[in-house]
């Protein structure tokens, strides 16, 4: 590539020059023509040959780079969205925007219908980079070139402000993409005696991921509990392979095995076979096997499984199946699989990543209103007593207006228990809230006000440039 | 399907082509000997019901159950009489909804549903004349006579899956559901025209009358209870007939109970209407007031003989309704709403906007003429007013910002986009935005029209509860919107480029092309600065209600690759990587990305925005991705076959070969 | 464009992740024991939330399973306890989701299996071969017909040695969805089980399986409801109010399980269905006496009141979980807001309930009444009050 930093003088004498209006315009020809050879020469090597930091410095400065990125992303964008079609949102988002590269497939179809037919469908592969990579190079060029190497003139302000802004949503969306998390809370309303069912959530300091697992070796402490916590990538094996998993204080450590992303336990029936392992217990309950289920694109509809061996000495200590199935807010305990070991009380539980609250949530009321005679609801809200360090606090969380506390976002997603969006078998109503913890919750909204800024400052002083320069005479005479 | 003709009359849009055809004869005895006064059908048109959640005017709610069901705005009949001369009818849907109520048998005959293909006609075992026309229109009665056969189709075609139904299919299952809307509608007045005979002497003391109906019943609600009590709660002793009323009052109490409401409610606090069912059971149970006055006019107005009495009884249901509404009846919104509809300034504006073109094209032939081109500016910023002044009227009666949903953006959309040309045309006064504004304008404000016929939906009905908050109504959807007007502009300015250029009208270096593509880069800048704003508003808004900024949904995703576009392409232009003919193109591109974010992510049927589904503006969509592409190509072969006469003709010897993008 | 080439390159292949196939636990950490509620000691049946076999977790709405039936084991067969019959507690860990027996024959077990795995072929080889010792087991096909649970099955009669008991007999009604094999099994003494024959298969006709009845999910305008008619159902309007919506709609004070082609009607009728043409079926009650009410509908059919004897004389059918009177009536149908169906079949079950009378109409042309006649006895035998 033959254009060098230099670019990002032409560049900006381009831009500050009315994008090239040549018909007026001599610098811009100049530029022009200065480009018109780089067209079709991308391997032909340059004349002079610039250092290798240079070299490298150039490609991610150079404002070709980014016209090529936007295009990408654009593409990608597109492709992705009509992934989503057959994909479902949650893989494709992997496969196309948090991925490194992938073979995106554009299905053919014409007038929206398949071409040449459904049952034989033509699709284009085109293999793309992800849109992560393209972002984080998109943030280079922007940051090297659009803002550093950018030349500070006064014409130039709009657009450096814009660039800051652009930057600065680009690493909100790196910040939230890498150190967020967020999940489901729900809670029943609270009895209004405190009578309540003991299973139910009533209130919660605890979120659970919407789709991550987690497997928990729980110790019993009398009044805690000792936890550890296996991340479910640690577990990935475990879908066709054995893993073992230790701890250094432990006496024993633990087989993972037939790791399997949707399932639900069965009990084995005289004549039912089963391709996974049969575990009989010693409690009268039958003999139990986890039954694969096909795995749903929507991939909170799964419950994940598995089967634990507690090894001691190498020697099978205990056997057994670990089950995902999340149950809030009906169902406010867990279940682990237990065993002893010295004595001493462990659990296995395979769970939905738990975080915790610096504060807690206690349901008081929900409320939904339809508009009148109809299904659709008009509005739906909680009525939310914040229990924390501080005194209670009431707060109503409802559409539009979240709960910020503590760095913590809470929401009102949904509410039950519904079929279809209709109500079914309450009151008791329960709500559920998603929580999320992202640093960057606000910076979006900062950086849409730069931009907003930046780009009208430039776009105005063109304007104005242009009402007052010989190109409009030229142009309107 | 009714959207099958949408692309149809988008390219026949300026060709006033008045469709001669025959309207569908009435066949049967004419019940209606006169038509309705006008003055009646107004009158009538102000009653208020409550339907899908929002009170509203009687002649909207006729208004877009005969699009639902019709597909049209007026219904057109003609009818022979005895000396063989055909008269030719055409109904407002007030009027038809008045026949509906008042002449169930003659509306029952009236053309009503649709069919575009005589594969229907023989599943339902229909006579006809085989692919003759390329539609025909059915009657209720018709409809009702398949009804069997046209339930077990639908019951059995449902079951497939929409991507898999044949045509025929799909329109029997639309027809289907028309069907069913007219017959929930016609249930809404029909137990008016029962009556039970009763030869119980007793009785018919009590009721003054050999049968009774629901006006009877009503008016004489206090005897009826008084026969109920003297039989006691086991109605051991009762007679038949008295039994037969009761059981004829329990009907009637459910008759209607998917209908919209006709009765405002007497608790305090409630808001949902009553239905003439329901409001009957209040009477039995001993309600009195305007609503007996209301039910009795309504069973005379439907069993009385003349129209003229009929019409009579009409309007005293339309006092005693309102009566009976009290503080319910909001009569300054009613008025609002019904005068929004009848003055309809949007259609107005239309003709104004077509007769602001016509001038601008004579502009074209006489240049140098002020007083046309200030004709046409004048023109067209006073259709603009219109177009505004029906914008405002909407958020008035809506108490929301100017958009709420899919018809909305087309109204928006055109008047931003009239704006935007007509501020270009100041700035650079070329007469090619001046006849470009209102022709865009009257192009956007018809797609309205005709999607509001084939969405068929009451475009004021209420927000679902995410959508409920006019602070993001108000600045994102109205910033993104016009950032949509904006791309839609540019590229229309770019098509007009390829037409000049492939046309010879202006060579590429002339002043006229260079002014085009600057107006193009100044419309894509103002576009990018709404596009990048309203696009980052969304997410701010998504992560206020929805707890993520992004989360690559379709919409988000349409927004996000406007922006995209609009920034590489300025991007390119800066480095010099495209000039005229590229950026033209380019920002063609952008017009059907803009389309496909418009309203194609919505057909997708994925997403959180897939609530302006609609099976007709798939078809509109696809034309437009054909029309633009169109352009596109025949741009590239002109540039491709041409080049030379470009060169040629370029004056300045030193511009470089125009790229080819 | 060689050097972002590159380092996208680069990027990818960093970006490759690797699995292990040992993990360590990660670092302990103490948490209070409110902050994680946790059962230790729970069979394994509950742990799983496996509540009750057999009544496995198939949920049609697609949510998540835990949730339909984390509130509870609900009752979720319904069937008709044949005359001289008794039902016994269920015993859902051995595979006895309903348990029946004769009154009075502790030898004698009838007991319904919902949803076993397993398949067709190999239970039939468990009946044929290890229980009665026989050679091979028949083809499902060749085996005789029988309605069970609203569903097409198959029936197998044995007799013969019984896990070692002689002179045994045992009927096996079951159909299978799939895999998993619903069966209802009687086993006996042999005189017992061949003179109980009828009682059985009346049983296996009258159960229905919770899950198949109505849905109530399905959407509010769905092809099959009852499109056209100009009839007003008469009935008794149980209150209520509103427009349109059908979730406010009071619960209907009856439950039943109606047929697979009836399709239910929301409205203010109870257990308001249509099918065919223009036939309906609904609930009502009424005051007066029976025979008045009974000549309404005889009125409605162009008939006289009926006298004394005609009256007595009226077959007995089950309704409402007890004795109640059938009246079957064909001819011209004329309804009391002038509904006309030429040639009509009327079918009404009845019976006095309290101080009203209760009573289950159908009413429709003749062609498709007959059909359904059947269809509507089994109906009205199904109805229960909803407590």
């Amino acid at each position: 590539m033959s254009t060098t930093d230099t670019s990002v003088d032409d560049a900006s004498a381009g831009g500050s020059n009315k994008g090239g209006s040549n018909a007026s315009d001599p610098t811009a020809d100049k530029v022009a023509g200065m480009k018109s050879p780089t067209e079709q020469s991308s391997p032909a090597p340059a004349k002079s040959e610039p250092s290798g930091v240079m070299r490298v410095l150039g490609a991610f400065t150079s404002q070709k780079l980014a016209v090529v990125l936007l295009v990408v992303l654009g593409l990608l964008t597109w492709l992705g969205t009509l992934a989503q079609i057959e994909g479902g949102l949650w893989a494709t988002q992997r496969e196309y925007f948090e991925s490194w590269g992938l073979i995106a497939e554009l299905p053919l179809s014409f007038w929206g219908n398949e071409f040449p037919s459904i049952e034989n469908q033509w699709v284009i592969k085109i293999p793309l980079p992800g849109a992560y990579p393209v972002m984080i190079l998109l943030f280079l060029n922007i940051l090297i070139g659009g803002m550093m190497r950018f030349k500070r003139r006064a014409r130039n302000v709009g657009v450096l402000i814009t660039h800051i802004g652009i930057a600065l949503l680009l690493v909100a969306g790196f910040v939230k993409l890498e150190y967020s998390y967020s999940g489901a809370l729900a809670l029943f309303e609270s009895p209004e005696n405190g009578v309540g069912v003991t299973t139910r959530a009533y209130e919660s300091s605890r979120f659970v991921s919407f789709h991550d697992y987690e497997l928990a070796l729980l110790t019993d402490k009398g009044d805690t509990i000792e936890e550890r916590i296996v991340p479910e990538y640690d577990l990935a094996r475990a879908r066709y392979e054995m893993v073992t998993l230790q701890a250094d204080a432990l006496p024993f450590s633990v087989q993972v095995h037939h790791f399997l992303d949707n399932c639900r336990p069965m009990p084995k029936g005289p004549m039912s076979r089963s391709t996974t392992p049969v575990i009989a217990s010693d409690d009268g309950s039958p003999a139990v096997y986890l039954q694969p289920l096909k795995v749903d694109p929507e991939r909170s509809n799964n419950s994940a499984g598995a089967y634990v061996r507690v090894m001691v000495d190498g020697e099978k200590h205990a056997e057994g199946i670990v089950y995902g199935l999340e149950m809030l807010p009906r169902e406010r305990r867990r279940f682990p699989f237990t065993f002893e070991v010295e004595g001493q009380r462990y659990g296995l539980d395979l769970r939905k990543v738990i975080y915790d609250l610096p504060f807690a949530l206690r349901l008081e009321r929900f409320v939904k209103r339809d508009h009148p005679g109809t299904m659709t609801p008009a509005d739906y809200r909680s009525f939310v007593k914040v229990l924390g360090d501080g005194p209670e606090r009431d707060v109503q969380i409802y559409m539009n207006t979240p709960l910020r506390k503590d760095d913590f976002v809470v929401y009102q997603t949904s509410w039950g228990p519904q079929i279809n969006g209709r109500p079914a078998g309450g009151p008791p109503w329960y709500s559920v809230f998603e929580v999320s913890k992202n640093p960057s919750d606000q910076w979006p909204m900062y950086a849409c006000f730069v931009i907003a800024i930046g780009l009208l400052i430039h776009m105005l002083m063109k304007l104005i440039r242009f009402l007052q320069s010989s190109a409009r005479t030229t142009l309107t005479a | 399907m009714k959207g099958l003709r949408l692309p149809l009359l988008m390219l026949l849009t300026f060709v006033m082509a008045a469709c001669n055809r025959p309207a569908p004869r009435l066949e049967g005895g004419v019940s209606r000997t006169e038509a309705w006064r006008q003055e009646t059908v107004e009158q009538m048109a102000s009653v208020m019901v409550q339907d899908n959640g929002r009170e509203k005017p009687l002649s909207v709610l006729a208004a877009f159950r005969l699009y639902d069901i019709h597909g049209r705005r007026d219904l057109k009949y003609s009818v022979k009489d005895g000396s063989d001369k055909e008269t030719k009818f055409m109904l407002e849907p007030t009027e038809w909804l008045l026949d509906v109520i008042c002449y169930p048998d003659q509306a029952a005959r009236y053309p009503l549903f649709r069919i575009e293909h005589s594969g229907v006609l023989d599943a339902l075992e229909i006579q006809n004349d085989g692919q003759k026309l390329d539609f025909v229109y059915i009657t209720y009665d018709q409809a009702y006579k398949a009804g069997a056969k046209l339930d077990d189709l639908a019951k059995a075609y449902f079951n497939i899956e929409q991507k898999l139904r044949t045509t025929v299919e799909e329109h029997i299952l639309e027809l289907w559901r028309d069907v069913h809307a007219y017959d929930r509608l016609q249930r809404q007045f029909g137990t008016f025209h029962f009556s039970v005979p009763i030869a119980d002497a007793k009785l018919q003391q009590a009721f003054g009358t050999e049968r009774v109906t629901v006006g009877t019943i009503a008016s004489h609600a206090d005897q009826f209870q008084g026969l109920l009590k003297r039989e006691g709660p086991e109605m051991k002793g009762a007679s038949r007939d008295l039994l037969a009323v009761a059981e004829f009052v329990a009907g009637v109490i459910g008759y209607d109970a998917d209908g919209f409401g006709v009765f405002a409610p007497t608790e305090e606090g409630a808001t949902e209407w009553l239905t003439i069912g329901a409001a009957f059971e209040r009477v039995i149970k001993g309600q009195r007031g305007h609503v007996v006055d209301a039910l009795t006019s309504l069973q005379r107005a439907t069993s009385a003989d003349s129209i003229l009495d009929k019409e009579r009884a009409l309007l005293q249901f339309r006092d005693a309704s309102i009566a009976a509404a009290g503080s319910h009846y909001n009569t300054v919104q009613i008025e609002r709403e019904t005068y929004y509809y009848r003055a309809s300034w949007h259609y107005q504006a239309i003709h104004w906007f077509l007769f602001a073109f016509l001038i601008g094209v004579v502009t074209w032939l006489v240049p140098r003429n002020k007083t046309l081109w200030w004709a046409s500016m004048g023109i067209s910023i006073l259709a603009l007013g219109m177009l505004s002044y029906d914008l405002t009227l909407r958020c008035l009666i809506t108490g929301h910002p100017p958009i709420k949903n899919l018809y909305d953006t087309f109204l928006f959309i055109a008047a931003v986009g009239v704006l935007l040309l007509l501020c270009t045309e100041f700035v650079m006064p070329r007469r090619i935005a001046l006849a470009a504004a209102p022709f865009v304008g009257a192009l956007l404000i018809m797609f309205a029209r005709i999607y509001e016929v084939s969405n068929a939906a009451d475009t004021m009905d209420p927000l679902v509860a995410v959508l409920d908050s006019n602070f993001w109504l108000a600045t994102h959807v109205t910033t993104i919107n016009i950032g949509y007007a904006a791309a839609l502009v540019a590229a229309i300015l770019a098509n007009v480029w390829i037409v000049m250029r492939v046309c010879r009208l202006s060579h590429p270096s002339d002043v006229p092309a260079k002014a085009l593509v600057r107006m193009c880069y100044g419309v894509t800048c103002f576009g990018l600065v709404f596009a990048v704003v309203g696009t980052i508003l969304g997410g701010v808004w998504a992560n206020d209600s929805w707890g993520r900024f992004w989360g690559w949904d379709p919409k988000e995703n349409g927004a996000l690759m406007i922006c995209l576009g609009q920034i590489a392409l300025l991007h390119a232009r800066f480095t010099g990587w495209v000039r005229d003919f590229g950026f033209v193109v380019w920002a063609g591109i952008i017009g059907m990305v803009t389309v496909f974010s418009w309203f194609h992510v919505n057909q997708l049927g994925i997403g959180l925005h897939s609530y302006g589904f609609s099976a007709g503006l798939r078809t509109a969509v696809w034309s437009c991705y054909t029309v633009q592409m169109g352009f596109l190509i025949v741009g590239t072969v002109d540039v491709l076959l041409r080049p030379s006469p470009a060169r040629a003709a370029a004056s300045d010897k030193t511009r470089p070969p125009i790229p080819a993008g | 464009m060689k050097t972002p080439a590159s380092s996208i390159c680069l990027l990818l292949l960093l970006g490759a992740c690797s699995d292990k196939e040992t993990a360590e636990f990660g670092p302990p950490r103490q948490v209070p024991k409110e902050q994680r509620p946790v059962e230790w000691r729970t069979a394994t049946y509950e742990r799983m939330h496996v509540p009750e076999m057999g009544a496995q977790r198939k949920n049609a709405n697609g949510q998540n399973p835990g949730a339909s039936n984390a509130g509870g084991a609900a009752k979720n067969v319904i069937a008709n306890t044949p005359a001289g019959w008794e039902e016994l507690p269920a015993e859902p860990r051995n595979f006895k989701n309903a348990v029946w027996r004769i009154k009075g024959e502790p030898t004698t077990s009838c007991y319904l299996t919902i949803a076993v795995g397993g398949g067709v072929a190999s239970n039939l080889q468990r009946w044929y071969i290890n229980q009665f010792g026989k050679t091979a087991a028949p083809a499902v096909e060749a085996l005789p017909p029988v309605e069970f649970a609203n569903r097409a099955g198959r029936l197998v009669e044995h007799e013969g040695a019984f896990s070692g008991k002689p002179d045994w007999a045992a009927m096996i009604a079951f159909y299978n969805d799939g895999n998993s094999v619903t069966s209802l099994k009687f086993t006996g003494p042999k005189g017992i089980v061949k003179n109980n024959r009828k009682q059985f298969l009346s049983l296996a006709k009258s159960i229905r399986l919770a899950s198949r009845s109505p849905n109530p999910n399905a959407p509010a305008i769905q092809p099959g409801q009852k499109m056209p008619d100009n009839h007003i159902p008469v009935g008794q309007g149980n209150g209520g109010q509103g427009n349109g919506a059908t979730a406010d709609q009071p619960p209907s004070p009856f439950t039943a399980s109606a047929p697979e082609d009836w399709q239910a009607k929301p409205g203010r009728r109870i257990l308001h269905h249509t099918f065919g043409s223009g036939s309906e079926v609904y609930v009502s009650q009424l005051g007066g006496t029976m025979k008045q009410s009974l000549d309404i509908w005889r009125g409605e059919m162009g008939m006289d009141p009926m006298t004394d004897v005609q009256f007595k004389a009226l077959p007995k059918t089950l309704f409402l979980g007890d004795d109640g009177v059938l009246m079957d009536l064909s001819g011209k149908f004329r309804g009391m807001t002038g509904t006309e169906i030429p040639d009509a079949r009327l079918l009404v079950a009845a019976r006095v309930d309290g101080s009203t009378i209760t009573f289950c109409k159908l009413v429709g042309p003749k062609t498709e009444v007959d059909s359904q006649r059947d269809a509507f006895v089994e109906f009205c035998g199904s109805i229960r009050r909803t407590q």
